[in-house]
Formats: C-alpha cells, sequence, structure tokens
C-alpha cells in the first residue's frame, strides 16, 4: 500500500529532529519541537527535497513552521501552482 | 588531496565567518562595518595567514544571535565566484540549498552575496567577484 504524504512527512520530521514518530502530528508545529531551529529546518528541507524529489524556493523557507504549512507546501507544489 | 566541486569554475576561496559576541572586546579598536541587511556589524582581520570575517549580531533576531547562543562561533566558508547566478544554479544541481536570495551587501562596497546551506558541510557565503554595474576590467 502507498504511504500517505502524511505520515510520509512525519516520518522526515520524526528523523530530522530525532525523535519517535509517534510524537509528530497533523497537529505539531515548530513550538512543539525542542530543537526546531534555523539551523535544522534546514537539515529539515533538504530532507523532504530528498524524499519527494522537489525544490523548495528561498522565498518558500519561512513556511515550514507546521506538519499542516508543510503538506500545503507539497501539495501546492505538487499541483504545480 | 581529493577536490570538490559546488559552484562550478573560477571559484576562490574569500574568508572564513567567526560570530562573537563583541567585536570591540575581541579585536579592540578594529574597523568594523554595520550591515542593515544582514543585521550584523562585521570587521575583517588576518588570523596567522587566514581571512576572517568577525561577525557580530546587531539585534536579537539576526541568525547569527542564535548561533551564538547555541554555541557556535564558526559560521561559514565564503568563496568568491565569477557569477554569482551561475554558481547558485551549480550549487542547486549539488544538492545545497539556497538560504538567502542574492543581495548587495555593505561590507563588501555593494557587491552581491548569497547563502547556501549544505547538508553536510554547513553554511556557505557566496561572494560575487564584482559588482554587476562596475565589472572587472577584460583580461589581457
Amino acid at each position: 500500500m502507498l504511504e500517505s504524504l502524511e505520515s510520509r512527512v512525519r516520518k522526515v520530521i520524526s528523523e530530522v529532529f530525532a525523535i519517535p514518530v509517534e510524537q509528530v502530528r497533523k497537529e505539531t508545529t515548530q513550538h512543539d519541537i525542542k530543537n526546531w531551529d534555523s539551523t535544522n529546518v534546514l537539515h529539515l528541507i533538504l530532507s523532504l527535497e530528498s524524499e519527494f524529489g522537489m525544490t523548495f524556493d528561498v522565498d518558500e523557507l519561512t513556511e515550514f513552521t507546521s506538519v499542516e504549512t508543510i503538506l500545503s507546501i507539497i501539495k501546492r507544489k505538487d499541483a504545480g501552482q | 588531496m581529493t577536490k570538490v566541486d559546488l559552484f562550478g569554475e573560477g571559484v576562490e576561496f574569500d574568508h572564513i565567518g567567526m560570530s562573537m559576541k563583541s567585536i570591540e572586546h575581541a579585536l579592540g579598536g578594529i574597523e568594523q562595518t554595520v550591515d542593515p541587511t544582514q543585521k550584523v556589524a562585521v570587521a575583517f582581520f588576518d588570523l596567522h595567514g587566514a581571512p576572517i570575517e568577525a561577525v557580530q549580531p546587531q539585534s536579537d533576531d539576526s541568525p547569527v544571535a542564535s548561533s551564538l547562543n547555541r554555541g557556535i562561533k564558526l559560521l561559514h566558508l565564503c568563496f568568491r565566484v565569477p557569477n554569482l547566478d551561475n554558481a547558485i544554479c551549480v550549487a542547486r544541481r549539488n544538492g545545497l540549498l539556497l538560504v538567502a536570495s542574492p543581495t548587495p551587501a555593505t561590507a563588501f562596497d555593494g557587491r552581491r552575496i548569497a547563502w547556501l546551506f549544505s547538508e553536510t558541510m554547513g553554511l556557505f557565503e557566496l561572494l560575487e567577484a564584482s559588482r554587476p554595474d562596475c565589472p572587472p576590467p577584460p583580461a589581457r
């Protein structure tokens, strides 16, 4: 069965921040994860680029603040917007 | 020694960026330049032959301030590139992330800089070798 977009994103976040995937929920934001800082978010973005085979623009970097916004960005890019 | 090419041809090492809470405290009366765009004051000095850019945050929301608070002193490596846009393009192809678009920098006489992040090597500053409106003389 194909893994859902949300579960792939949660898995990437759990790996980057070294926390159990169960701690990453759809409602999770940068404030819920201790190490979600300006450097680690760059590791997260590069890992997401690798996982989803897409590139993110410099203007989008400030949007990586929660699971929901990340899902929105990926869906938007997938739709070619 | 193995050569690694991240930014394309014609790239030269320029300096190492080092953050410090107070340039005055570390280096005395050295000349400083304030860059309001980057929210930092910088000063250049020679450390046993290594060119160093001392970087002092000018506000609490400066990215340098958060690095300093986490104890990070060595910030970045800076390379001069002949064409900034081309170098960014090559870097993106090599998997680096553009974290700040090209912008003129006060500390470099208005030459453009850009910031890129590598998963394995950390933060890089790219500095255009000349200003777009003031290209170097043609080679003889």
